[in-house]
């Protein structure tokens, strides 16, 4: 439950409770549910990447948010993917959460928004595909996530500031429907991919700005 | 279904429910954040010390609960030395926690409650915050953080949100005493 994110974990708790009573009832019912990452906003394309000129170390604040607030449980577990996707990016020497030596400083901030009319929506449609075994109905769910990054090349120096919104969708039961996203077989191979496919796109938006140290 | 089968298979149910909406999780450490940050250090606030985090009552204890859900502090831990702990996760971030430095904050943990009625819920913590230099106070001040949420029928849903937002709001607190600017001036004096 650690590594799933807000309106999915409500609808998996949701399933988690119907699974309860399909354990009793039928326990050969199909339960899996399917994870898409929306395609539209994609990866960075070769000729979009942007490269720092001169890469220094920075300090990176990363925080998950659910409307807003932070979510400690959730910030443990994505950080650590995050850390590894902007180390990937080759745009910063030192990648790490403790102050560098000139106060260069990233801060991200992943907000999973939860829209209440959608998240009543799924919870209805969950309940009916559970009753149904997952065999009759199903449910879409969506959960939207806005990522604010925001780069301080050095204490006191004006922030650079990107904004980048990504989806992730969550199918379960029958459900025909066609989802603008790429499938992924496990929650978490599907979260890791949105997570380092937003970090991309928005530190490479940060290091195209012309206020990018040169 | 035999006559004993079905009530047999209703309290397994009805166990499973509630072993999924009951359980006993800890408060998790929260990150620190970019606007306390650049206030400290834009600021040029000393580096500070910390000093003893102590509960106002013993109502204030180790763990706080929701339906059948409990959540508690770190082990060996109160949620008032927790909000110490957070503290010093924001200070350390901004390059501002020296053990030895002469200024030093204290705190009191006021208040630490959830209230929830299986359709909205509040989280609500209070703290007293002391700033000291040599051992003499410079400065207090009562702060307050405030959360509220829909809260839902389903226990495992209620409860997940109901602990994420009480978790929160000791980084809510802790960045209102280090962005006051009051406190940030008595900080500099």
């Amino acid at each position: 439950m650690n590594k799933l994110t807000s309106a999915r974990r409500k609808i998996v708790a949701l399933m988690a409770v119907l699974a309860a009573m399909l354990a009793i009832a039928a326990p050969q019912a199909a339960l899996a549910m399917k994870f898409f990452v929306a395609n539209a906003l994609g990866e960075v394309k070769p000729e979009e990447k942007v490269t720092a000129p001169k890469p220094k170390p920075v300090q990176v604040i990363f925080e998950f948010q659910r409307d807003g607030k932070p979510n400690a449980r959730a910030t443990k577990v994505v950080k650590a993917w995050a850390l590894d996707d902007i180390k990937g990016t080759k745009n910063f020497t030192d990648v790490g959460d403790g102050p560098v030596a000139d106060g260069a400083l990233l801060s991200i901030k992943f907000n999973n928004i939860v829209v209440k009319e959608e998240l009543d929506k799924a919870k209805k449609q969950a309940f009916g595909a559970g009753l149904g075994f997952g065999l009759f109905g199903g449910v879409v769910a969506t959960d939207h996530y806005v990522v604010t990054i925001e780069y301080v090349p050095a204490t006191g120096a004006a922030p650079i500031r990107t904004e980048v919104k990504h989806e992730l969708y969550s199918k379960y039961g029958k459900k025909d429907v066609e989802i603008p996203g790429t499938e992924y077989a496990k929650g978490d191979d599907a979260v890791k991919a949105l997570v380092r496919q937003a970090l991309d796109r928005g530190i490479n938006n940060i290091v195209a700005d012309p206020a990018f140290p040169r | 279904m035999t006559g004993y089968a079905r009530p047999l298979a209703l309290i397994v149910l009805a166990g499973a429910i509630a072993l999924l909406s009951g359980c006993s999780t800890p408060v998790e450490d929260l990150p620190p954040s970019i606007e306390t940050i650049r206030v400290l250090r834009e600021q040029a606030v000393p580096p500070l010390a910390l000093g003893a985090f102590v509960s106002d009552n013993k109502a204030i204890g180790r763990t706080i609960s929701v339906r059948l859900g409990v959540l508690h502090a770190p082990k060996g831990q109160n949620f008032a030395q927790f909000l110490g702990s957070t503290f010093a996760t924001e200070l350390k971030a901004a390059g501002k926690l020296d053990p030895a430095s002469q200024l030093r904050i204290e705190g009191v943990l006021t208040e630490s409650r959830i209230a929830e009625d299986f359709k909205k819920g509040g989280g609500m913590l209070g703290a007293r915050i002391s700033l000291m230099r040599g051992g003499k106070s410079v400065f207090t001040r009562d702060y307050r953080a405030e959360t509220h949420w829909n809260s839902d029928w389903i226990g495992a849903i209620a409860i997940e949100q109901a602990f994420t937002d009480y978790n929160g709001l000791y980084a809510q607190l802790v960045r209102k005493v280090l962005s006051d600017p009051e406190f940030v001036a008595a900080a500099k004096q």
